[in-house]
């Protein structure tokens, strides 16, 4: 009776603790694949893919410190006129702490405007992401800073 | 006995469960009165304060996209001297998930170069804290814009 009350109560124990947390080399990966994605959204124009990896209440920052919530960045990419192509990600960096990740990453894309005047830009950024309770990983905020290419 | 065993045990269960958290918004409270503590250490020159406020592995994003570590960011604010002084009617909002904090703010900075030169700037941040295990929080990495004084 001991023997199995304890057996009980171990195993509740158990599951009471935190899940152990993936390994920072893991999440770092799988930060960086989805930011590749969220790229590949962009270059495609499916806006829908775009907002699947942000919060609803996401901040992005520009490089003058415009702050566009989740709705305003998104409507400013469709909308702005601009098409994105030769999205390429570049270096990066990714600090884990828990279910925090914070992806510090660069790359370089093409954009083309209205007028058809094409401009390569070169951004640098940092994206907050969270791990959710189901274990998908959302970005919360981002700041990024553009500088065209000659 | 069993009795004892038992609510020994339950103790040790309750103990694996995570701590009752902070309110959403006491959370944002004390993240931003640690920002003002960290400008005012910086213009303070009280580097270590300065230091406490940052992980370990803290990384700065600059306006021109240069990443600077923890001890180079510090050495670059003792180069010369920087004070911060509150934006009119300045704005901030910290977006808080578990023990993840994103304070976006603003401030006006006068920076003041060995040379004597002064560059007073409006600038806009987006910095991730983190909480550690000692209930602490950190900042792990920062951006910011910059732009002509308000």
């Amino acid at each position: 009776m001991i023997r199995k009350t304890l057996l009980t109560i171990g195993l509740l124990a158990l599951a009471a603790r935190p899940l152990r947390a993936q390994d920072s080399a893991t999440v770092a990966k799988a930060v960086n694949d989805l930011e590749g994605q969220w790229a590949a959204s962009m270059g495609a124009k499916n806006w829908a893919a775009v907002q699947s990896f942000l919060t609803a209440d996401y901040v992005a920052t520009d490089g003058d410190g415009k702050r566009s919530n989740r709705d305003a960045y998104i409507a400013g990419l469709r909308d702005g006129g601009m098409t994105f192509s030769n999205v390429m990600n570049g270096a990066y960096q990714v600090l884990v702490s828990g279910g925090t990740a914070v992806h510090l990453g660069e790359g370089t894309y093409t954009a083309t405007g209205k007028d058809g005047k094409v401009t390569r830009i070169h951004t640098v950024w940092t994206d907050t992401w969270v791990r959710q309770a189901n274990g998908q990983w959302l970005c919360i905020a981002g700041q990024y800073v553009d500088h065209k290419l000659k | 006995m069993l009795r004892t065993l038992c609510f020994a045990t339950s103790l040790a269960v309750l103990g694996a469960l995570p701590l009752h958290g902070q309110s959403d918004a006491a959370v944002a409270k004390g993240i931003h009165d640690r920002e003002v503590q960290w400008r005012t250490a910086i213009s303070l020159a009280n580097w270590s304060a300065v230091e406490s406020f940052m992980a370990p592995e803290f990384v700065m994003t600059n306006t021109d996209g240069t990443r600077l570590p923890r001890a180079k960011y510090i050495k670059e604010l003792q180069r010369g001297t920087t004070t911060f002084a509150p934006a009119p009617a300045p704005e901030y909002k910290v977006l808080v998930y578990g023990r993840t904090a994103v304070h976006l703010g603003e401030a006006n900075l006068l920076a003041t170069g060995q040379d004597g030169a002064g560059t007073r700037v409006h600038i806009v941040w987006t910095d991730t804290w983190v909480r550690t295990e000692d209930g602490r929080w950190v900042c792990l990495a920062s951006q910011y814009a910059a732009a002509s004084a308000k």
